[in-house]
């Protein structure tokens, strides 16, 4: 085979998503920092509360941890989450998401006031890393996943896709 | 005196540690922390909430703005490695982000202070015998009169406390 061959576009496949799960937060106790010396703002939100559900796994989400995200100065924030969920029948999955979320501000004060707002207006998408016991749900650890974000008045909605 | 290589010049002195201010956490121990075979046979991750607290140093006081906490890595070999982030609001309103990472476990080589030179600073347990509990934070402050926080080395020495822990940090100079 010539380095031709290999690449053509389907030399490799092309990987597919596989939905496996929805996971929606209450989140508070949100702060963000003015524009500090390295040039940054930083920001925190701690998940409050929480549950998930996919067609083979389902659970809540604990108050355990939230979110440390850098907000850059061209106003794209750097999403860095970590929690934990827990299955409804009793395992602990620790998440760490990592993503971008860009939202024009006039979209944000519309959310935050309550208002619809179409989803297409904003980007919100994550790659997730889960570390799971051995048993059931070790899939989620040895798989790559993307996420893609809703956000609404008190928290967010994440839809989690399998990359296969 | 250790012989150095050719060329190298005696050892200087080790720089001076200057306190520069204390923090005092109240923490939320309430979630607990994962066990996962998957990646070893002991290694574990934990979460603590920051509830409250307060810090003082010259020239230097003010408050810990609830939220954010510490991500935690419990390792193999019972060490904890600990990887926190959080916000510190001082008096005169500027805002601090403290990144802390460091190690604690029993056994090391080093007492962490019991002294409460700081009135009404919460008493250390005395489980600071055999206890080490060092930190490498790292300070990002506003533009203005601390923002020297954010262009010195700091150490930082933790004991915990009945309701979280207490840490001091020591400029290096």
């Amino acid at each position: 085979m010539t380095l031709e061959d290999d690449t053509r576009p389907g030399a490799i496949p092309v990987p597919s998503l596989e939905y496996v799960m929805s996971v929606r937060l209450e989140l508070g106790n949100a702060f963000t920092s003015p524009t500090l010396s390295s040039g940054v703002q930083y920001g925190q939100v701690d998940v409050l509360s929480g549950d998930f559900s996919g067609p083979d796994i389902r659970g809540i989400a604990l108050p355990s941890g939230g979110d440390t995200p850098v907000v850059r100065a061209d106003g794209v924030v750097l999403l860095d989450a970590r929690y934990f969920l827990q299955t409804d029948d009793g395992v602990l999955i620790r998440i760490a998401n990592r993503g971008v979320f860009r939202m024009p501000s006039d979209v944000r004060r519309r959310i935050d006031a309550g208002e619809p707002v179409d989803p297409g207006e904003y980007y919100i998408r994550t790659s997730p890393t889960f570390e799971v016991p051995l048993g059931r749900y070790d899939w989620l650890s040895r798989h790559t996943f993307v996420g893609i974000g809703r956000r609404h008045q008190t928290g967010n909605l994440i839809h989690y896709y399998r990359v296969d | 005196m250790t012989d150095m290589p050719a060329g190298i010049d005696p050892v200087p002195p080790p720089p001076e540690l200057v306190h520069a201010l204390t923090v005092v956490l109240e923490l939320d121990h309430a979630t607990g922390s994962l066990r996962t075979p998957v990646m070893s046979s002991r290694l574990a991750y934990g979460h603590i909430g920051v509830k409250g607290g307060w810090f003082r140093g010259k020239d230097l006081s003010g408050v810990l703005i609830a939220g954010g906490g510490d991500w935690p890595t419990i390792r193999d070999d019972g060490v904890v490695s600990f990887d926190a982030s959080y916000f510190l609001r001082a008096q005169d309103g500027t805002i601090i982000r403290l990144h802390n990472r460091g190690l604690r476990f029993t056994g090391g080589p080093g007492d962490a202070p019991d002294e409460s030179w700081v009135p009404g600073a919460p008493r250390a347990f005395a489980e600071t015998d055999g206890v080490y509990f060092r930190t490498t934070p790292q300070f990002d402050v506003e533009p203005g009169p601390h923002a020297w926080l954010s262009r010195t080395v700091f150490v930082g020495v933790g004991a915990r406390t009945p309701t979280g822990n207490r840490i001091d940090y020591y400029a290096v100079t």
